[in-house]
Protein backbone atom coordinates (compact mmCIF):
# COMPACT_ATOMS: atom_id res chain seq x y z
CA UNK A 1 0.00 0.00 0.00
CA UNK A 2 1.27 3.58 -0.92
CA UNK A 3 2.31 5.43 2.23
CA UNK A 4 -0.33 8.39 1.77
CA UNK A 5 1.91 11.69 1.42
CA UNK A 6 1.24 14.84 3.67
CA UNK A 7 -0.77 17.71 2.28
CA UNK A 8 1.18 20.54 4.48
CA UNK A 9 2.58 21.94 1.26
CA UNK A 10 -0.37 21.95 -0.41
CA UNK A 11 -1.90 25.70 -1.43
CA UNK A 12 -5.05 27.22 0.10
CA UNK A 13 -5.35 30.71 -1.36
CA UNK A 14 -2.30 32.23 -0.03
CA UNK A 15 -0.87 29.99 2.46
CA UNK A 16 -0.74 26.40 3.00
CA UNK A 17 -2.22 23.27 5.02
CA UNK A 18 0.89 23.09 7.02
CA UNK A 19 0.66 26.90 7.85
CA UNK A 20 -3.11 27.02 8.74
CA UNK A 21 -2.35 23.58 11.18
CA UNK A 22 -0.04 26.46 12.87
CA UNK A 23 -2.70 28.92 12.87
CA UNK A 24 -5.11 26.23 14.17
CA UNK A 25 -2.49 25.33 17.11
CA UNK A 26 -2.35 29.04 17.73
CA UNK A 27 -5.83 29.56 18.18
CA UNK A 28 -7.52 26.47 20.06
CA UNK A 29 -3.73 24.26 20.89
CA UNK A 30 -4.70 25.44 24.29
CA UNK A 31 -8.03 23.55 25.04
CA UNK A 32 -8.24 20.19 25.91
CA UNK A 33 -11.13 17.88 27.23
CA UNK A 34 -12.32 18.36 30.51
CA UNK A 35 -12.35 15.49 32.94
CA UNK A 36 -15.59 12.96 32.39
CA UNK A 37 -15.64 14.61 29.02
CA UNK A 38 -16.10 13.56 25.46
CA UNK A 39 -13.00 13.54 23.25
CA UNK A 40 -14.90 13.52 20.45
CA UNK A 41 -16.45 17.17 21.26
CA UNK A 42 -12.69 18.48 20.52
CA UNK A 43 -12.59 16.55 17.44
CA UNK A 44 -15.41 17.93 16.20
CA UNK A 45 -14.18 21.43 17.43
CA UNK A 46 -11.10 21.32 16.02
CA UNK A 47 -12.98 20.03 12.04
CA UNK A 48 -15.24 22.77 12.24
CA UNK A 49 -12.52 25.35 12.82
CA UNK A 50 -10.27 23.77 10.57
CA UNK A 51 -12.66 23.83 7.77
CA UNK A 52 -13.29 27.80 8.92
CA UNK A 53 -9.90 28.53 8.50
CA UNK A 54 -9.60 27.16 4.68
CA UNK A 55 -12.71 28.57 3.64
CA UNK A 56 -11.14 31.90 5.13
CA UNK A 57 -8.39 31.32 3.18
CA UNK A 58 -10.53 30.66 0.26
CA UNK A 59 -11.75 34.01 0.43
CA UNK A 60 -10.64 37.07 -1.83
CA UNK A 61 -9.65 38.92 1.14
CA UNK A 62 -9.34 36.84 3.99
CA UNK A 63 -10.12 37.93 7.43
CA UNK A 64 -7.28 38.39 9.46
CA UNK A 65 -6.47 34.90 11.97
CA UNK A 66 -3.97 33.85 14.49
CA UNK A 67 -0.32 34.13 13.06
CA UNK A 68 1.27 30.70 11.41
CA UNK A 69 4.21 31.41 13.67
CA UNK A 70 5.27 28.75 16.05
CA UNK A 71 5.06 24.75 15.68
CA UNK A 72 1.88 23.15 14.90
CA UNK A 73 0.81 20.45 17.32
CA UNK A 74 0.24 16.99 16.32
CA UNK A 75 -3.23 16.83 16.53
CA UNK A 76 -4.48 20.10 15.25
CA UNK A 77 -1.82 19.70 12.30
CA UNK A 78 -4.06 16.29 11.53
CA UNK A 79 -7.18 17.98 12.10
CA UNK A 80 -6.32 20.66 9.19
CA UNK A 81 -4.87 17.27 7.00
CA UNK A 82 -7.52 15.78 7.39
CA UNK A 83 -10.55 18.60 6.51
CA UNK A 84 -8.16 19.80 3.55
CA UNK A 85 -8.06 16.09 2.36
CA UNK A 86 -11.63 15.80 2.84
CA UNK A 87 -12.45 19.04 1.13
CA UNK A 88 -9.86 18.02 -1.92
CA UNK A 89 -11.97 14.43 -2.37
CA UNK A 90 -15.35 16.57 -2.56
CA UNK A 91 -16.48 15.92 1.08
CA UNK A 92 -19.05 17.92 2.82
CA UNK A 93 -18.24 21.24 4.56
CA UNK A 94 -19.40 21.08 7.81
CA UNK A 95 -19.83 25.18 8.15
CA UNK A 96 -20.98 25.29 4.84
CA UNK A 97 -18.75 28.15 3.42
CA UNK A 98 -18.62 29.99 7.42
CA UNK A 99 -15.53 31.44 7.93
CA UNK A 100 -16.22 33.79 11.53
CA UNK A 101 -15.41 31.96 14.95
CA UNK A 102 -14.26 32.18 18.25
CA UNK A 103 -13.58 31.13 21.65
CA UNK A 104 -15.47 32.52 24.59
CA UNK A 105 -16.15 31.82 28.22
CA UNK A 106 -19.96 32.60 27.74
CA UNK A 107 -21.91 28.86 27.47
CA UNK A 108 -23.81 28.77 24.15
CA UNK A 109 -27.55 29.01 26.45
CA UNK A 110 -25.94 32.56 26.92
CA UNK A 111 -24.43 33.65 24.01
CA UNK A 112 -26.53 33.41 20.74
CA UNK A 113 -24.74 36.63 18.62
CA UNK A 114 -22.14 38.91 18.95
CA UNK A 115 -22.37 42.98 18.38
CA UNK A 116 -20.98 44.37 14.39
CA UNK A 117 -21.10 47.64 13.80
CA UNK A 118 -24.66 48.42 14.03
CA UNK A 119 -26.13 44.34 13.58
CA UNK A 120 -25.24 41.27 15.22
CA UNK A 121 -23.59 38.26 14.19
CA UNK A 122 -25.55 34.94 15.13
CA UNK A 123 -24.20 31.43 16.06
CA UNK A 124 -23.65 28.99 13.48
CA UNK A 125 -22.75 26.19 15.51
CA UNK A 126 -20.93 25.63 19.48
CA UNK A 127 -18.67 23.31 20.44
CA UNK A 128 -17.99 22.53 24.67
CA UNK A 129 -17.21 23.13 27.52
CA UNK A 130 -13.45 22.57 27.13
CA UNK A 131 -10.03 22.87 29.78
CA UNK A 132 -8.02 26.22 28.98
CA UNK A 133 -4.53 26.11 30.13
CA UNK A 134 -4.68 30.00 29.11
CA UNK A 135 -7.71 30.40 31.64
CA UNK A 136 -9.48 28.64 34.94
CA UNK A 137 -12.62 28.59 33.07
CA UNK A 138 -13.85 26.69 30.49
CA UNK A 139 -13.98 27.83 27.06
CA UNK A 140 -16.40 26.90 24.02
CA UNK A 141 -15.54 27.03 20.30
CA UNK A 142 -17.90 29.25 18.41
CA UNK A 143 -18.56 29.44 14.56
CA UNK A 144 -20.47 32.34 13.64
CA UNK A 145 -22.84 33.06 10.71
CA UNK A 146 -21.34 35.26 8.17
CA UNK A 147 -22.12 39.25 8.67
CA UNK A 148 -25.62 39.86 6.97
CA UNK A 149 -26.78 36.26 7.85
CA UNK B 1 26.90 69.24 30.30
CA UNK B 2 25.66 71.28 26.85
CA UNK B 3 25.78 66.93 25.44
CA UNK B 4 23.18 66.14 28.15
CA UNK B 5 21.05 69.06 27.82
CA UNK B 6 21.03 68.68 23.81
CA UNK B 7 20.24 64.83 24.69
CA UNK B 8 17.32 65.39 26.39
CA UNK B 9 15.44 67.68 24.55
CA UNK B 10 16.20 65.34 21.72
CA UNK B 11 14.61 63.04 23.47
CA UNK B 12 11.27 64.69 24.52
CA UNK B 13 11.44 65.92 20.99
CA UNK B 14 11.14 62.50 19.58
CA UNK B 15 8.93 61.77 22.78
CA UNK B 16 6.24 64.69 21.75
CA UNK B 17 6.34 63.42 17.89
CA UNK B 18 5.48 59.63 18.56
CA UNK B 19 2.62 60.97 20.82
CA UNK B 20 1.47 63.17 18.16
CA UNK B 21 1.91 60.66 15.65
CA UNK B 22 0.21 58.25 17.56
CA UNK B 23 -3.28 60.69 18.56
CA UNK B 24 -3.08 61.21 14.53
CA UNK B 25 -3.17 57.43 13.96
CA UNK B 26 -6.28 57.40 16.94
CA UNK B 27 -8.13 59.79 15.22
CA UNK B 28 -8.03 58.52 12.30
CA UNK B 29 -9.07 55.27 13.63
CA UNK B 30 -12.04 56.40 15.28
CA UNK B 31 -12.96 57.89 12.37
CA UNK B 32 -13.40 54.76 10.70
CA UNK B 33 -14.89 53.27 13.29
CA UNK B 34 -17.46 55.68 13.93
CA UNK B 35 -18.03 55.35 9.42
CA UNK B 36 -18.17 51.96 9.85
CA UNK B 37 -20.72 52.50 12.93
CA UNK B 38 -18.55 50.23 15.28
CA UNK B 39 -18.65 52.91 17.76
CA UNK B 40 -21.81 52.70 20.34
CA UNK B 41 -24.52 55.24 20.05
CA UNK B 42 -23.86 58.91 22.10
CA UNK B 43 -25.16 61.90 22.06
CA UNK B 44 -21.63 63.33 23.58
CA UNK B 45 -19.64 66.25 22.67
CA UNK B 46 -16.27 64.21 22.88
CA UNK B 47 -15.33 60.65 23.35
CA UNK B 48 -12.47 58.97 25.43
CA UNK B 49 -10.22 56.80 23.66
CA UNK B 50 -6.95 54.66 24.72
CA UNK B 51 -4.66 53.31 21.55
CA UNK B 52 -1.70 51.03 21.51
CA UNK B 53 0.21 50.25 18.25
CA UNK B 54 1.33 47.12 18.10
CA UNK B 55 4.17 45.96 15.13
CA UNK B 56 5.66 42.74 16.60
CA UNK B 57 2.34 40.57 16.71
CA UNK B 58 1.26 39.98 13.27
CA UNK B 59 5.47 39.90 11.21
CA UNK B 60 5.33 42.70 8.66
CA UNK B 61 1.74 43.99 9.87
CA UNK B 62 0.61 46.71 12.03
CA UNK B 63 -1.97 46.59 13.84
CA UNK B 64 -3.66 49.53 16.66
CA UNK B 65 -5.22 48.89 19.57
CA UNK B 66 -8.21 51.06 20.05
CA UNK B 67 -10.62 51.09 23.45
CA UNK B 68 -13.45 53.50 23.68
CA UNK B 69 -14.51 54.31 27.37
CA UNK B 70 -18.02 55.23 26.81
CA UNK B 71 -18.38 56.39 30.66
CA UNK B 72 -14.52 56.88 31.46
CA UNK B 73 -15.60 56.41 35.07
CA UNK B 74 -16.55 52.77 34.80
CA UNK B 75 -14.07 49.70 34.53
CA UNK B 76 -15.31 49.02 30.83
CA UNK B 77 -15.25 49.37 26.98
CA UNK B 78 -15.58 47.93 24.25
CA UNK B 79 -11.92 46.90 22.44
CA UNK B 80 -10.86 47.51 18.69
CA UNK B 81 -8.12 45.84 16.11
CA UNK B 82 -7.46 47.89 13.02
CA UNK B 83 -4.85 46.17 10.57
CA UNK B 84 -2.77 49.42 9.06
CA UNK B 85 -1.54 49.42 5.14
CA UNK B 86 0.23 52.18 3.43
CA UNK B 87 -0.01 52.36 -0.30
CA UNK B 88 0.31 54.85 -2.78
CA UNK B 89 0.33 57.95 -0.17
CA UNK B 90 -3.19 56.55 1.29
CA UNK B 91 -3.75 55.13 4.73
CA UNK B 92 -5.82 51.86 5.28
CA UNK B 93 -7.63 51.13 8.18
CA UNK B 94 -9.22 47.47 7.96
CA UNK B 95 -11.02 46.52 11.18
CA UNK B 96 -11.16 42.89 12.27
CA UNK B 97 -11.97 42.83 15.45
CA UNK B 98 -14.32 44.11 18.16
CA UNK B 99 -15.37 43.26 21.52
CA UNK B 100 -17.24 44.43 24.83
CA UNK B 101 -14.96 44.06 27.93
CA UNK B 102 -15.21 44.98 31.66
CA UNK B 103 -12.09 44.61 33.92
CA UNK B 104 -12.84 42.84 36.83
CA UNK B 105 -10.70 41.33 39.44
CA UNK B 106 -12.44 38.25 39.26
CA UNK B 107 -12.32 37.71 36.02
CA UNK B 108 -10.24 34.70 35.36
CA UNK B 109 -7.36 37.39 32.88
CA UNK B 110 -8.19 40.43 35.11
CA UNK B 111 -11.11 41.46 32.69
CA UNK B 112 -14.17 39.46 30.97
CA UNK B 113 -16.00 39.74 27.71
CA UNK B 114 -19.67 40.56 27.55
CA UNK B 115 -19.39 40.79 23.96
CA UNK B 116 -16.75 38.27 22.86
CA UNK B 117 -13.98 38.73 20.42
CA UNK B 118 -13.64 36.97 17.06
CA UNK B 119 -10.62 34.55 16.95
CA UNK B 120 -9.44 32.14 19.52
CA UNK B 121 -7.10 32.16 22.31
CA UNK B 122 -3.95 33.84 20.81
CA UNK B 123 -6.76 36.66 19.63
CA UNK B 124 -8.02 36.14 23.21
CA UNK B 125 -4.68 36.60 24.66
CA UNK B 126 -3.30 39.26 22.89
CA UNK B 127 -6.16 41.87 23.11
CA UNK B 128 -6.52 41.48 26.84
CA UNK B 129 -2.68 42.42 26.95
CA UNK B 130 -3.59 44.88 24.72
CA UNK B 131 -6.36 46.51 27.17
CA UNK B 132 -3.99 45.95 30.14
CA UNK B 133 -1.59 48.26 28.90
CA UNK B 134 -3.60 50.57 27.35
CA UNK B 135 -5.13 50.99 30.81
CA UNK B 136 -1.98 52.03 32.01
CA UNK B 137 -1.45 54.89 29.39
CA UNK B 138 -2.92 58.44 29.61
CA UNK B 139 -6.63 58.37 27.54
CA UNK B 140 -7.34 60.75 25.40
CA UNK B 141 -10.24 63.15 24.85
CA UNK B 142 -11.64 63.38 21.08
CA UNK B 143 -13.94 65.62 19.63
CA UNK B 144 -16.79 63.71 18.30
CA UNK B 145 -17.78 66.39 16.10
CA UNK B 146 -14.55 66.65 14.17
CA UNK B 147 -14.61 63.13 13.76
CA UNK B 148 -15.65 62.92 10.00
CA UNK B 149 -13.01 65.69 9.27
CA UNK B 150 -10.42 63.42 8.14
CA UNK B 151 -8.25 64.11 4.97
CA UNK B 152 -9.22 61.76 1.99
CA UNK B 153 -6.33 60.04 2.14
CA UNK B 154 -7.53 57.44 4.90
CA UNK B 155 -9.75 54.97 3.93
CA UNK B 156 -11.90 52.33 5.73
CA UNK B 157 -12.62 48.61 5.53
CA UNK B 158 -14.40 46.21 7.92
CA UNK B 159 -14.74 42.87 8.18
CA UNK B 160 -18.64 43.42 7.72
CA UNK B 161 -18.02 44.82 4.65
CA UNK B 162 -20.06 42.90 1.68
CA UNK B 163 -17.05 40.01 0.38
CA UNK B 164 -16.46 40.58 -3.22
CA UNK B 165 -17.67 37.89 -5.13
CA UNK B 166 -15.01 35.06 -6.13
CA UNK B 167 -13.73 35.37 -10.37
CA UNK B 168 -15.56 33.34 -11.92
CA UNK B 169 -13.18 31.33 -13.80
Amino acid sequence: MAQQQSPNNEAVGNTTVGDLSKVLTNEIGSLSTPKGGDPKELQNGSDALANALINNANKKRPNEVAPDTGTASTPLAKAMQDAYTNRANGGADPVQGRTFYGTSHIPPSRLHSRPIGSGRQSVFQSFGPFKDSTSRLPTYIYIYNDPGH
Amino acid sequence: MNCVLLGTLICLSCAAHAQKRGQELLHRAVHCLATKNFLPPSKAAEGTFGYLLDEKSYPGKKMLYVVDYPNPSRPDGFVFTLFLTDHDGRQDFNIQNNARFALSKDAGEGLSFAAPPLGGTWTREHLVTAIKQIEKQPRVTLSMKNLLAVDSSVSCESYTDPQPKPATK
